[in-house]
Protein backbone atom coordinates (compact mmCIF):
# COMPACT_ATOMS: atom_id res chain seq x y z
CA UNK A 1 0.00 0.00 0.00
CA UNK A 2 2.59 2.53 0.71
CA UNK A 3 4.93 0.97 -2.25
CA UNK A 4 1.87 2.02 -4.05
CA UNK A 5 1.26 5.96 -2.42
CA UNK A 6 5.18 6.00 -2.85
CA UNK A 7 4.93 4.91 -6.85
CA UNK A 8 2.51 7.31 -7.59
CA UNK A 9 4.36 9.72 -5.96
CA UNK A 10 6.88 9.07 -8.30
CA UNK A 11 4.67 8.87 -11.31
CA UNK A 12 4.16 12.94 -10.17
CA UNK A 13 7.51 14.15 -8.75
CA UNK A 14 8.03 17.08 -11.05
CA UNK A 15 5.15 18.29 -10.16
CA UNK A 16 6.13 18.14 -6.49
CA UNK A 17 9.98 19.45 -7.10
CA UNK A 18 7.99 22.31 -8.92
CA UNK A 19 5.90 22.64 -5.28
CA UNK A 20 8.99 22.16 -3.29
CA UNK A 21 10.95 24.92 -5.53
CA UNK A 22 8.08 27.14 -4.57
CA UNK A 23 7.84 27.09 -1.03
CA UNK A 24 11.23 27.43 -0.54
CA UNK A 25 11.15 30.61 -2.51
CA UNK A 26 7.70 31.89 -0.89
CA UNK A 27 10.08 30.70 2.11
CA UNK A 28 12.88 33.08 1.89
CA UNK A 29 10.44 36.11 1.44
CA UNK A 30 12.43 36.99 -2.31
CA UNK A 31 8.72 38.50 -3.37
CA UNK A 32 6.27 39.95 -0.85
CA UNK A 33 3.51 37.27 0.33
CA UNK A 34 1.34 38.87 -0.97
CA UNK A 35 2.45 38.38 -4.86
CA UNK A 36 4.07 34.79 -3.87
CA UNK A 37 1.72 33.22 -1.23
CA UNK A 38 2.71 29.80 0.15
CA UNK A 39 1.27 26.62 -1.61
CA UNK A 40 -0.09 25.72 2.14
CA UNK A 41 -1.98 29.14 1.88
CA UNK A 42 -2.86 28.49 -1.73
CA UNK A 43 -3.90 25.08 -1.11
CA UNK A 44 -5.83 25.98 1.65
CA UNK A 45 -7.95 28.43 -0.12
CA UNK A 46 -8.68 25.72 -2.50
CA UNK A 47 -9.93 23.79 0.00
CA UNK A 48 -12.17 26.22 1.04
CA UNK A 49 -13.30 27.04 -2.22
CA UNK A 50 -14.03 24.24 -3.00
CA UNK A 51 -16.99 23.56 -0.42
CA UNK A 52 -18.33 26.80 -1.60
CA UNK A 53 -21.28 27.23 -4.13
CA UNK A 54 -19.23 30.08 -5.67
CA UNK A 55 -17.19 27.44 -7.38
CA UNK A 56 -19.34 24.66 -8.18
CA UNK A 57 -22.12 27.43 -9.70
CA UNK A 58 -19.38 28.81 -12.25
CA UNK A 59 -18.12 25.43 -12.84
CA UNK A 60 -20.92 24.04 -13.49
CA UNK A 61 -21.66 26.77 -16.17
CA UNK A 62 -18.07 26.72 -17.64
CA UNK A 63 -18.52 23.11 -18.03
CA UNK A 64 -21.89 22.72 -20.15
CA UNK A 65 -20.13 25.69 -22.53
CA UNK A 66 -16.83 23.03 -22.71
CA UNK A 67 -18.95 19.55 -22.97
CA UNK A 68 -21.19 20.98 -25.87
CA UNK A 69 -18.33 22.91 -27.96
CA UNK A 70 -16.34 19.85 -27.44
CA UNK A 71 -19.02 17.62 -28.23
CA UNK A 72 -20.10 19.56 -31.29
CA UNK A 73 -17.04 20.03 -32.90
CA UNK A 74 -16.67 16.04 -32.44
CA UNK A 75 -20.17 15.20 -34.01
CA UNK A 76 -19.06 17.55 -36.68
CA UNK A 77 -15.24 16.93 -37.13
CA UNK A 78 -14.77 13.53 -37.29
CA UNK A 79 -17.24 12.53 -40.24
CA UNK A 80 -15.64 15.66 -42.14
CA UNK A 81 -12.25 14.34 -41.54
CA UNK A 82 -13.12 10.85 -42.50
CA UNK A 83 -14.79 12.08 -45.78
CA UNK A 84 -11.95 14.39 -46.01
CA UNK A 85 -9.90 10.95 -46.76
CA UNK A 86 -12.60 9.24 -49.08
CA UNK A 87 -14.07 12.08 -51.25
CA UNK A 88 -11.24 14.48 -53.55
CA UNK A 89 -14.05 17.09 -53.55
CA UNK A 90 -14.38 17.40 -49.75
CA UNK A 91 -11.06 17.64 -49.21
CA UNK A 92 -10.69 20.08 -52.14
CA UNK A 93 -13.10 21.82 -50.38
CA UNK A 94 -11.85 21.52 -46.72
CA UNK A 95 -7.71 21.57 -47.53
CA UNK A 96 -7.80 25.87 -48.06
CA UNK A 97 -9.43 26.68 -45.19
CA UNK A 98 -7.86 24.55 -42.69
CA UNK A 99 -4.26 25.69 -43.86
CA UNK A 100 -5.72 29.30 -43.74
CA UNK A 101 -7.85 28.98 -40.59
CA UNK A 102 -5.36 27.37 -38.40
CA UNK A 103 -3.09 29.92 -37.89
CA UNK A 104 -5.52 32.55 -37.22
CA UNK A 105 -5.54 33.62 -34.05
CA UNK A 106 -9.47 31.91 -33.72
CA UNK A 107 -9.92 34.13 -30.04
CA UNK A 108 -9.95 37.47 -31.71
CA UNK A 109 -13.10 37.18 -33.64
CA UNK A 110 -14.66 36.38 -30.21
CA UNK A 111 -16.10 40.66 -30.52
CA UNK A 112 -17.37 39.34 -33.81
CA UNK A 113 -19.31 37.00 -32.38
CA UNK A 114 -20.33 38.82 -29.00
CA UNK A 115 -22.43 41.15 -31.59
CA UNK A 116 -23.83 38.12 -33.54
CA UNK A 117 -24.68 35.80 -30.74
CA UNK A 118 -24.82 37.80 -27.88
CA UNK A 119 -22.57 37.89 -24.33
CA UNK A 120 -23.91 34.41 -23.43
CA UNK A 121 -22.91 30.79 -24.06
CA UNK A 122 -23.86 31.35 -27.72
CA UNK A 123 -21.17 32.65 -28.92
CA UNK A 124 -18.45 31.24 -26.44
CA UNK A 125 -19.74 27.42 -27.28
CA UNK A 126 -19.00 28.68 -31.24
CA UNK A 127 -16.05 29.65 -30.34
CA UNK A 128 -15.10 26.39 -28.61
CA UNK A 129 -16.58 24.58 -31.07
CA UNK A 130 -14.07 26.54 -34.10
CA UNK A 131 -11.30 25.88 -32.01
CA UNK A 132 -11.80 22.34 -31.53
CA UNK A 133 -12.74 21.31 -34.84
CA UNK A 134 -9.02 22.36 -36.31
CA UNK A 135 -7.17 19.54 -34.15
CA UNK A 136 -10.60 17.29 -34.49
CA UNK A 137 -10.79 17.42 -38.28
CA UNK A 138 -6.59 17.48 -39.45
CA UNK A 139 -6.06 14.04 -37.05
CA UNK A 140 -9.15 12.55 -38.21
CA UNK A 141 -8.46 13.11 -41.97
CA UNK A 142 -4.37 11.36 -41.88
CA UNK A 143 -5.82 8.98 -39.78
CA UNK A 144 -8.55 7.68 -41.81
CA UNK A 145 -5.51 8.47 -44.73
CA UNK A 146 -3.05 5.61 -42.93
CA UNK A 147 -6.28 3.31 -42.96
CA UNK A 148 -5.23 -0.18 -44.84
CA UNK A 149 -7.02 0.05 -48.39
CA UNK A 150 -7.89 -3.87 -47.69
CA UNK A 151 -10.56 -3.55 -44.84
CA UNK A 152 -12.28 -0.90 -47.13
CA UNK A 153 -11.95 -3.66 -50.28
CA UNK A 154 -12.85 -6.51 -47.69
CA UNK A 155 -16.13 -4.37 -46.36
CA UNK A 156 -17.12 -3.41 -50.30
CA UNK A 157 -16.27 -6.89 -51.04
CA UNK A 158 -18.85 -8.27 -48.53
CA UNK A 159 -21.90 -5.60 -50.53
CA UNK A 160 -21.15 -2.35 -47.77
CA UNK A 161 -22.43 1.20 -49.23
CA UNK A 162 -20.93 4.02 -48.12
CA UNK A 163 -22.94 4.83 -44.62
CA UNK A 164 -21.79 0.99 -43.54
CA UNK A 165 -17.96 1.46 -44.03
CA UNK A 166 -18.35 4.72 -42.58
CA UNK A 167 -20.10 3.21 -39.15
CA UNK A 168 -18.62 -0.42 -39.14
CA UNK A 169 -15.24 0.14 -41.12
CA UNK A 170 -13.24 3.60 -41.09
CA UNK A 171 -14.93 4.82 -37.72
CA UNK A 172 -13.61 1.88 -35.76
CA UNK A 173 -10.01 1.39 -37.93
CA UNK A 174 -9.72 5.47 -37.50
CA UNK A 175 -10.58 5.30 -33.69
CA UNK A 176 -6.58 5.67 -32.30
CA UNK A 177 -6.44 8.62 -34.91
CA UNK A 178 -9.38 10.59 -33.60
CA UNK A 179 -8.76 9.96 -29.86
CA UNK A 180 -5.52 11.93 -30.38
CA UNK A 181 -7.70 14.70 -32.07
CA UNK A 182 -9.89 14.66 -29.03
CA UNK A 183 -7.07 14.40 -26.58
CA UNK A 184 -6.01 17.77 -28.18
CA UNK A 185 -9.51 19.29 -28.33
CA UNK A 186 -10.72 18.99 -24.79
CA UNK A 187 -8.27 20.92 -22.66
CA UNK A 188 -8.47 23.49 -25.82
CA UNK A 189 -12.40 23.61 -25.05
CA UNK A 190 -11.53 24.20 -21.57
CA UNK A 191 -9.04 27.29 -21.91
CA UNK A 192 -11.15 28.94 -24.94
CA UNK A 193 -14.00 28.40 -22.13
CA UNK A 194 -12.30 30.32 -19.69
CA UNK A 195 -10.49 32.59 -21.87
CA UNK A 196 -13.92 34.06 -23.31
CA UNK A 197 -15.69 33.85 -20.18
CA UNK A 198 -12.45 36.02 -18.63
CA UNK A 199 -13.29 38.48 -21.44
CA UNK A 200 -17.16 39.14 -21.07
CA UNK A 201 -19.28 36.91 -18.69
CA UNK A 202 -21.40 37.79 -15.53
CA UNK A 203 -20.33 33.70 -14.69
CA UNK A 204 -18.56 30.59 -15.39
CA UNK A 205 -14.93 29.64 -13.87
CA UNK A 206 -12.94 32.72 -16.51
CA UNK A 207 -15.13 35.04 -14.82
CA UNK A 208 -14.44 33.69 -11.24
CA UNK A 209 -10.71 34.05 -12.03
CA UNK A 210 -11.31 38.26 -13.61
CA UNK A 211 -13.06 38.74 -10.41
CA UNK A 212 -10.79 37.49 -8.12
CA UNK A 213 -7.84 38.97 -10.04
CA UNK A 214 -9.26 42.15 -9.69
CA UNK A 215 -9.50 41.82 -6.20
CA UNK A 216 -5.12 41.50 -5.63
CA UNK A 217 -5.74 38.46 -3.33
CA UNK A 218 -2.93 35.87 -5.02
CA UNK A 219 -4.07 33.35 -3.12
CA UNK A 220 -7.50 33.10 -4.65
CA UNK A 221 -6.02 33.39 -7.93
CA UNK A 222 -4.06 30.56 -7.71
CA UNK A 223 -6.36 28.53 -6.22
CA UNK A 224 -8.81 29.13 -8.70
CA UNK A 225 -6.16 28.36 -11.35
CA UNK A 226 -5.29 24.97 -9.11
CA UNK A 227 -8.65 23.33 -9.50
CA UNK A 228 -8.92 24.16 -13.20
CA UNK A 229 -5.97 22.31 -13.33
CA UNK A 230 -7.36 19.14 -11.51
CA UNK A 231 -10.60 19.64 -13.68
CA UNK A 232 -8.55 19.29 -16.65
CA UNK A 233 -6.69 16.42 -15.52
CA UNK A 234 -9.75 14.67 -14.30
CA UNK A 235 -11.67 15.16 -17.77
CA UNK A 236 -8.31 13.65 -19.61
CA UNK A 237 -8.65 10.99 -17.59
CA UNK A 238 -11.74 10.36 -18.16
CA UNK A 239 -10.86 10.83 -22.28
CA UNK A 240 -8.55 7.94 -21.20
CA UNK A 241 -10.58 5.16 -19.30
CA UNK A 242 -13.38 6.26 -22.35
CA UNK A 243 -10.16 5.62 -24.55
CA UNK A 244 -9.28 2.28 -23.38
CA UNK A 245 -12.76 0.84 -24.06
CA UNK A 246 -13.21 1.42 -27.34
CA UNK A 247 -10.09 0.86 -28.33
CA UNK A 248 -8.71 -2.41 -26.51
CA UNK A 249 -7.78 -4.14 -29.38
CA UNK A 250 -4.69 -2.07 -30.25
CA UNK B 1 -21.23 -14.04 -76.21
CA UNK B 2 -21.83 -15.20 -73.12
CA UNK B 3 -20.45 -19.17 -73.25
CA UNK B 4 -22.13 -21.96 -71.35
CA UNK B 5 -20.42 -23.19 -68.32
CA UNK B 6 -17.96 -20.11 -68.07
CA UNK B 7 -17.85 -18.91 -64.70
CA UNK B 8 -15.91 -15.78 -65.61
CA UNK B 9 -14.81 -14.80 -68.60
CA UNK B 10 -12.10 -11.91 -69.49
CA UNK B 11 -12.02 -10.56 -72.95
CA UNK B 12 -8.84 -8.52 -74.50
CA UNK B 13 -8.90 -6.92 -71.14
CA UNK B 14 -5.80 -3.97 -70.84
CA UNK B 15 -4.35 -1.71 -67.95
CA UNK B 16 -2.87 1.33 -68.84
CA UNK B 17 -1.43 3.19 -66.34
CA UNK B 18 -1.07 7.10 -67.19
CA UNK B 19 1.24 9.46 -65.86
CA UNK B 20 2.40 13.05 -66.82
CA UNK B 21 5.44 12.00 -69.18
CA UNK B 22 4.03 8.58 -70.39
CA UNK B 23 1.55 5.42 -70.63
CA UNK B 24 2.80 2.03 -68.74
CA UNK B 25 1.31 -0.85 -69.61
CA UNK B 26 0.49 -2.96 -66.85
CA UNK B 27 -1.83 -5.72 -68.60
CA UNK B 28 -1.91 -6.15 -72.57
CA UNK B 29 -5.23 -7.79 -73.94
CA UNK B 30 -5.62 -10.66 -71.76
CA UNK B 31 -8.40 -12.91 -72.71
CA UNK B 32 -9.08 -15.85 -70.30
CA UNK B 33 -12.49 -18.12 -69.21
CA UNK B 34 -12.97 -20.02 -66.33
CA UNK B 35 -14.76 -23.00 -66.40
CA UNK B 36 -18.03 -23.33 -63.73
CA UNK B 37 -16.43 -25.57 -60.72
CA UNK B 38 -12.87 -25.14 -62.17
CA UNK B 39 -9.92 -24.03 -60.02
CA UNK B 40 -7.61 -22.06 -61.97
CA UNK B 41 -4.34 -20.66 -60.90
CA UNK B 42 -2.49 -17.45 -62.59
CA UNK B 43 1.15 -17.94 -61.92
CA UNK B 44 4.27 -14.94 -62.97
CA UNK B 45 6.90 -13.57 -61.97
CA UNK B 46 6.47 -10.38 -59.24
CA UNK B 47 5.53 -7.51 -60.76
CA UNK B 48 3.62 -9.03 -63.85
CA UNK B 49 0.48 -7.59 -63.24
CA UNK B 50 -1.06 -10.77 -61.96
CA UNK B 51 -2.89 -9.19 -58.57
CA UNK B 52 -3.67 -6.32 -60.66
CA UNK B 53 -5.57 -8.75 -62.91
CA UNK B 54 -7.56 -10.26 -59.81
CA UNK B 55 -8.12 -7.09 -58.23
CA UNK B 56 -9.40 -5.74 -61.90
CA UNK B 57 -11.71 -9.14 -61.79
CA UNK B 58 -12.34 -8.23 -58.39
CA UNK B 59 -14.09 -4.77 -59.20
CA UNK B 60 -11.33 -3.17 -56.69
CA UNK B 61 -9.55 -1.33 -59.71
CA UNK B 62 -10.64 -0.10 -63.09
CA UNK B 63 -9.55 -1.32 -66.07
CA UNK B 64 -8.44 0.49 -69.43
CA UNK B 65 -10.47 -1.76 -71.76
CA UNK B 66 -11.95 -5.28 -72.35
CA UNK B 67 -14.43 -6.75 -70.63
CA UNK B 68 -15.02 -9.14 -67.33
CA UNK B 69 -17.92 -11.25 -66.73
CA UNK B 70 -18.98 -12.85 -63.96
CA UNK B 71 -21.26 -16.00 -64.26
CA UNK B 72 -22.44 -13.40 -67.54
CA UNK B 73 -22.60 -10.22 -65.49
CA UNK B 74 -20.40 -7.45 -66.22
CA UNK B 75 -18.25 -6.46 -63.27
CA UNK B 76 -18.22 -2.71 -62.48
CA UNK B 77 -17.72 -2.43 -58.97
CA UNK B 78 -16.54 -4.75 -55.47
CA UNK B 79 -19.39 -7.17 -55.04
CA UNK B 80 -20.73 -10.23 -52.98
CA UNK B 81 -20.68 -12.17 -56.43
CA UNK B 82 -17.03 -12.30 -56.15
CA UNK B 83 -15.47 -13.43 -52.76
CA UNK B 84 -12.01 -12.00 -52.25
CA UNK B 85 -9.16 -13.09 -50.03
CA UNK B 86 -6.36 -11.07 -49.63
CA UNK B 87 -2.29 -11.93 -48.59
CA UNK B 88 -2.94 -10.46 -45.45
CA UNK B 89 -5.48 -10.57 -43.30
CA UNK B 90 -8.10 -8.27 -43.71
CA UNK B 91 -10.10 -9.44 -40.78
CA UNK B 92 -11.19 -6.55 -38.52
CA UNK B 93 -8.71 -6.26 -35.55
CA UNK B 94 -11.61 -4.97 -33.53
CA UNK B 95 -14.02 -7.87 -33.98
CA UNK B 96 -13.79 -10.94 -32.82
CA UNK B 97 -13.88 -14.18 -34.77
CA UNK B 98 -17.56 -14.67 -34.73
CA UNK B 99 -18.52 -11.38 -35.58
CA UNK B 100 -15.72 -10.96 -38.82
CA UNK B 101 -17.19 -14.01 -40.06
CA UNK B 102 -20.70 -12.67 -39.60
CA UNK B 103 -19.60 -9.55 -40.86
CA UNK B 104 -21.10 -10.10 -44.60
CA UNK B 105 -24.47 -11.42 -43.32
CA UNK B 106 -24.92 -8.53 -40.47
CA UNK B 107 -25.05 -5.50 -43.32
CA UNK B 108 -26.93 -7.72 -45.47
CA UNK B 109 -29.44 -7.54 -42.71
CA UNK B 110 -29.65 -10.78 -42.12
CA UNK B 111 -31.87 -12.75 -39.13
CA UNK B 112 -30.29 -13.12 -35.97
CA UNK B 113 -30.85 -17.33 -36.21
CA UNK B 114 -30.11 -18.04 -39.60
CA UNK B 115 -26.75 -15.71 -39.48
CA UNK B 116 -25.65 -18.09 -36.15
CA UNK B 117 -26.39 -20.90 -38.12
CA UNK B 118 -24.27 -19.90 -40.74
CA UNK B 119 -21.58 -18.70 -39.25
CA UNK B 120 -21.45 -21.85 -36.73
CA UNK B 121 -21.47 -23.41 -39.91
CA UNK B 122 -18.53 -22.07 -41.65
CA UNK B 123 -16.03 -21.66 -38.35
CA UNK B 124 -16.95 -25.39 -38.24
CA UNK B 125 -15.52 -26.16 -41.61
CA UNK B 126 -12.27 -24.17 -41.21
CA UNK B 127 -12.02 -25.95 -38.12
CA UNK B 128 -11.91 -23.22 -35.59
CA UNK B 129 -15.04 -22.73 -34.08
CA UNK B 130 -13.75 -22.96 -30.84
CA UNK B 131 -12.24 -19.73 -31.45
CA UNK B 132 -14.83 -17.50 -32.01
CA UNK B 133 -14.70 -15.14 -29.45
CA UNK B 134 -10.91 -14.53 -30.08
CA UNK B 135 -9.64 -11.39 -31.72
CA UNK B 136 -7.56 -11.86 -34.85
CA UNK B 137 -4.70 -10.34 -33.10
CA UNK B 138 -4.59 -13.20 -30.76
CA UNK B 139 -4.55 -16.14 -33.61
CA UNK B 140 -1.52 -17.48 -35.80
CA UNK B 141 -1.45 -16.56 -39.49
CA UNK B 142 -2.57 -19.28 -40.95
CA UNK B 143 -5.80 -19.77 -38.53
CA UNK B 144 -6.30 -16.12 -39.10
CA UNK B 145 -6.50 -16.90 -43.34
CA UNK B 146 -8.30 -20.33 -42.62
CA UNK B 147 -10.87 -17.86 -40.58
CA UNK B 148 -10.78 -14.87 -43.95
CA UNK B 149 -11.85 -18.29 -45.69
CA UNK B 150 -15.03 -18.48 -43.70
CA UNK B 151 -15.84 -15.42 -44.04
CA UNK B 152 -15.81 -14.90 -47.48
CA UNK B 153 -17.92 -18.44 -47.64
CA UNK B 154 -20.57 -17.00 -45.48
CA UNK B 155 -21.53 -14.73 -47.50
CA UNK B 156 -21.53 -17.38 -50.41
CA UNK B 157 -20.02 -15.65 -53.37
CA UNK B 158 -20.37 -16.84 -57.07
CA UNK B 159 -16.93 -17.79 -57.19
CA UNK B 160 -13.86 -17.10 -55.26
CA UNK B 161 -10.58 -14.78 -56.19
CA UNK B 162 -7.83 -15.54 -54.01
CA UNK B 163 -4.81 -12.68 -54.15
CA UNK B 164 -1.42 -14.64 -52.88
CA UNK B 165 -4.00 -15.97 -49.61
CA UNK B 166 -0.72 -18.09 -48.63
CA UNK B 167 2.03 -16.20 -49.41
CA UNK B 168 2.45 -14.18 -45.84
CA UNK B 169 2.72 -17.91 -44.07
CA UNK B 170 5.69 -20.21 -43.68
CA UNK B 171 6.41 -22.73 -45.59
CA UNK B 172 5.13 -26.01 -43.60
CA UNK B 173 1.77 -23.94 -42.77
CA UNK B 174 1.46 -22.99 -46.10
CA UNK B 175 1.32 -26.93 -47.64
CA UNK B 176 -1.24 -27.60 -44.53
CA UNK B 177 -2.99 -24.69 -45.89
CA UNK B 178 -3.28 -25.80 -49.10
CA UNK B 179 -4.95 -29.31 -48.40
CA UNK B 180 -7.21 -27.63 -45.91
CA UNK B 181 -8.35 -24.95 -48.98
CA UNK B 182 -8.96 -28.35 -51.53
CA UNK B 183 -10.53 -29.96 -48.79
CA UNK B 184 -12.78 -27.24 -48.41
CA UNK B 185 -13.46 -26.29 -52.06
CA UNK B 186 -14.29 -30.15 -52.77
CA UNK B 187 -17.04 -29.57 -50.29
CA UNK B 188 -18.50 -26.01 -52.08
CA UNK B 189 -17.16 -26.72 -55.24
CA UNK B 190 -16.86 -22.87 -56.43
CA UNK B 191 -14.74 -21.87 -59.53
CA UNK B 192 -11.75 -20.22 -57.93
CA UNK B 193 -9.34 -17.84 -59.62
CA UNK B 194 -6.01 -18.11 -57.77
CA UNK B 195 -3.17 -16.19 -57.87
CA UNK B 196 0.46 -17.11 -56.85
CA UNK B 197 4.21 -16.77 -57.14
CA UNK B 198 4.53 -20.43 -56.10
CA UNK B 199 5.03 -22.55 -58.42
CA UNK B 200 4.03 -25.52 -56.46
CA UNK B 201 1.49 -24.26 -54.56
CA UNK B 202 -0.25 -23.50 -58.32
CA UNK B 203 0.18 -27.22 -59.54
CA UNK B 204 -0.50 -28.62 -56.81
CA UNK B 205 -4.32 -26.51 -56.14
CA UNK B 206 -4.97 -26.25 -59.68
CA UNK B 207 -7.01 -27.73 -62.90
CA UNK B 208 -5.07 -25.13 -64.96
CA UNK B 209 -2.77 -23.13 -64.49
CA UNK B 210 -2.39 -20.37 -66.52
CA UNK B 211 1.50 -18.79 -66.76
CA UNK B 212 1.70 -15.05 -66.84
CA UNK B 213 4.87 -12.99 -68.35
CA UNK B 214 5.27 -9.58 -67.47
CA UNK B 215 5.62 -6.93 -68.15
CA UNK B 216 2.80 -6.15 -69.32
CA UNK B 217 1.17 -9.11 -68.59
CA UNK B 218 0.59 -11.51 -71.15
CA UNK B 219 -0.63 -15.23 -70.91
CA UNK B 220 2.39 -17.11 -71.88
CA UNK B 221 0.95 -20.48 -71.60
CA UNK B 222 -1.67 -22.28 -70.33
CA UNK B 223 -1.34 -25.56 -68.87
CA UNK B 224 -4.14 -28.28 -67.70
CA UNK B 225 -2.91 -29.93 -64.66
CA UNK B 226 -4.30 -33.83 -65.05
CA UNK B 227 -4.00 -35.44 -61.53
CA UNK B 228 -7.02 -36.53 -60.32
CA UNK B 229 -9.06 -35.41 -56.91
CA UNK B 230 -8.97 -35.59 -53.91
CA UNK B 231 -4.91 -34.66 -53.43
CA UNK B 232 -2.96 -35.26 -50.77
CA UNK B 233 0.69 -33.50 -50.39
CA UNK B 234 2.41 -37.07 -51.13
CA UNK B 235 1.55 -35.47 -55.13
CA UNK B 236 4.38 -32.93 -54.23
CA UNK B 237 7.10 -36.01 -54.55
CA UNK B 238 5.72 -37.68 -57.77
CA UNK B 239 7.56 -37.48 -60.93
CA UNK B 240 4.62 -36.24 -62.90
CA UNK B 241 4.80 -33.04 -60.53
CA UNK B 242 7.78 -32.39 -61.16
CA UNK B 243 7.31 -32.33 -65.06
CA UNK B 244 4.99 -29.80 -64.49
CA UNK B 245 6.65 -27.45 -62.15
CA UNK B 246 10.33 -27.86 -64.40
CA UNK B 247 7.64 -26.91 -67.21
CA UNK B 248 6.62 -23.78 -65.78
CA UNK B 249 9.76 -22.92 -64.15
CA UNK B 250 11.60 -23.06 -67.80
CA UNK B 251 8.74 -21.06 -69.22
CA UNK B 252 8.74 -18.34 -66.43
CA UNK B 253 12.49 -17.95 -66.48
CA UNK B 254 12.72 -17.48 -70.77
CA UNK B 255 11.56 -13.92 -69.10
CA UNK B 256 14.58 -12.41 -71.12
CA UNK B 257 13.14 -13.73 -74.46
CA UNK B 258 10.36 -11.50 -75.55
CA UNK B 259 7.51 -13.73 -74.88
CA UNK B 260 5.43 -15.06 -77.62
CA UNK B 261 2.25 -13.40 -76.89
CA UNK B 262 -0.72 -15.94 -77.19
CA UNK B 263 -4.11 -14.73 -76.85
CA UNK B 264 -5.57 -18.03 -75.13
CA UNK B 265 -8.47 -19.44 -73.33
CA UNK B 266 -9.00 -22.24 -70.53
CA UNK B 267 -11.11 -24.84 -72.05
CA UNK B 268 -11.79 -27.85 -70.06
CA UNK B 269 -14.09 -30.80 -70.76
Amino acid sequence: MIKKIWNKVLDYQSIFILLIVWEIIAALGIMPERLFPSMFVVIGVAYDLALSSLLWDNLSVTMVRVLSGFTIAAVIGVPVGIMMSRFNLMNKLMQPMLSIGYPIPRVALYPILVFMLGIGSGSKIFLIVLECLFPIIINTYYGALRVNHIYVWASQNMGANHLKMFWKVLLPATAPSIFTGLRIALPLALIISILTEMISSTEGMGYLLSFMSSSLVQENVLASVMLIAIVGYLMSIILDVIQKKFIFWH
Amino acid sequence: MTKKNAAMEIENLRKVYSTKNEDTVAIKDVSLTIPEGKFVSIVGPSGCGKSTFLHIVGGFIEKSSGKVKVRGKEVEKPGPDRGMMFQESALFPWLNVFDNVAWGLDIQGMPKKEKNEIVERYLKLVRLWEFRNQLPSQLSGGMRQRISLARILAFDPEVLLMDEPFGALDAQTREEMQVELLRIWSESKKSVLFVTHDIEEAVFLSDTVVVFSGRPAVISEVIDIKFPRPRDLNLYKSPEFRDYRNQIWDLLHQEHHKPVQIVSEVVNG
